[in-house]
């Protein structure tokens, strides 16, 4: 899968979380979760498990705290399906 | 998960110890503030309480208090409302330790002084993974020395007044994790005047309280089986609600 594939992916999935969905139009790799697009801290541990469905793949909790932009975010499932 | 350091059981230990030195006159303050300056009471204190010791007797093993959380001294009612604040002097253990935000519980002396006496263990929300392996190394060691140990599973007060159930953190869920086997007690308690949130309790209100013991399981695993134990206490606490606007707010539903 190609790295835009995967960050289109990944706008996708944590849309419904997103609560400043403004930001969501022109979001990039530098994108903060938390602070720029809204979502509630509480919910990464959702959208990390909606990767692991997504992708089928399996994300450990130290990869799941490396998460905080969108290009994190893509990085680490890349990683994960190597 | 590894062990807790010899030096944070030291600690905890101390903490307790002190915390019982001064639990005569902690306790009656506490007292003195609920029932004589906000003269608040609970409902059928004597029926809640039997049941409380009835619960906890009925098997060993660890138990988590999990509680919904409406004001910030939710805590001191809670330990007023499950038994007569004398018993804990025989019983210290059920004296329930909590984990309160260190954010919201450590900004003065007053308040750190309270927190240490108070049995709580702080707790980083979202902080760095080391601290909250160690602090739910704390919350497990406590558990598995048989001391009560009492959380809010919404993770913060619930903004909307009912039991959140769509923004609830997990931690629970990884607490429980780390002590399998760990019974939950679920706790409802609502003053009657109670309609937001608020920072204090309303004077003179009156504290309704149900209880109810769960064992929650699951056969997933990671950060899939903290969400599956969590969620199984937020809906129990959720249904108690509901049964409480059935109860005492009949045509007011849960959520309205």
């Amino acid at each position: 899968m190609e790295h835009q594939e995967t960050f289109d992916k990944v706008i996708g999935i944590i849309k419904p979380f997103v609560k400043n969905t403004d930001k969501l139009a022109g979001a990039d790799e530098n994108t903060r979760l938390l602070e720029d697009l809204g979502v509630n801290s509480a919910r990464l541990v959702d959208i990390v498990l909606a990767f692991e469905d997504e992708f089928d793949i399996a994300i450990d909790d130290e990869a799941a705290d490396r998460v905080r932009t969108l290009g994190d975010a893509v990085t680490v499932i890349r990683e994960q399906q190597q | 998960m590894e062990a807790l350091a010899r030096r944070d059981k030291r600690t905890l230990a101390l903490q307790r110890r002190v915390s019982f030195l001064f639990y005569p006159i902690v306790a009656p303050t506490a007292l003195f503030w609920a029932r004589v300056i906000k003269r608040l009471s609970v409902r059928d204190a004597d029926v809640v309480r039997a049941r409380f010791a009835k619960l906890v007797e009925a098997e060993p093993g660890p138990i988590l208090i999990c509680s919904n959380h409406l004001t910030l001294l939710d805590t001191i009612i809670l330990v007023w409302a499950l038994a007569p604040l004398r018993s804990y002097i025989w019983h210290y253990s059920r004296f329930p330790w909590s984990v309160p935000e260190k954010a919201n519980f450590s900004r003065t002396w007053f308040w750190r002084v309270a927190s240490f006496l108070g049995k709580c263990v702080y707790v980083t929300r979202g902080g760095p993974r080391e601290e909250v392996k160690r602090t739910l190394g704390k919350i497990a060691w406590l558990l598995e020395s048989g001391e009560l140990v009492s959380i809010f599973p919404e993770g913060g007060r619930s903004r909307t007044a009912r039991v959140d159930t769509e923004n609830f953190t997990y931690g629970v869920g990884q607490i429980l994790q780390v002590v399998p086997g760990a019974r939950v007690l679920c706790v409802y308690m609502r003053g009657q005047m109670q309609e937001g949130y608020t920072d204090y309790p309303h004077t003179g209100d009156v504290y309704s309280v149900d209880l109810k013991m769960l064992h929650p399981t699951t056969t997933a695993t990671g950060l899939r089986g903290a969400r599956d134990l969590a969620t199984q206490i937020i809906l129990e606490l959720a249904a108690m609600e509901t049964a409480y606007f059935d109860r005492e707010r009949p045509g007011r539903p849960a959520g309205a």
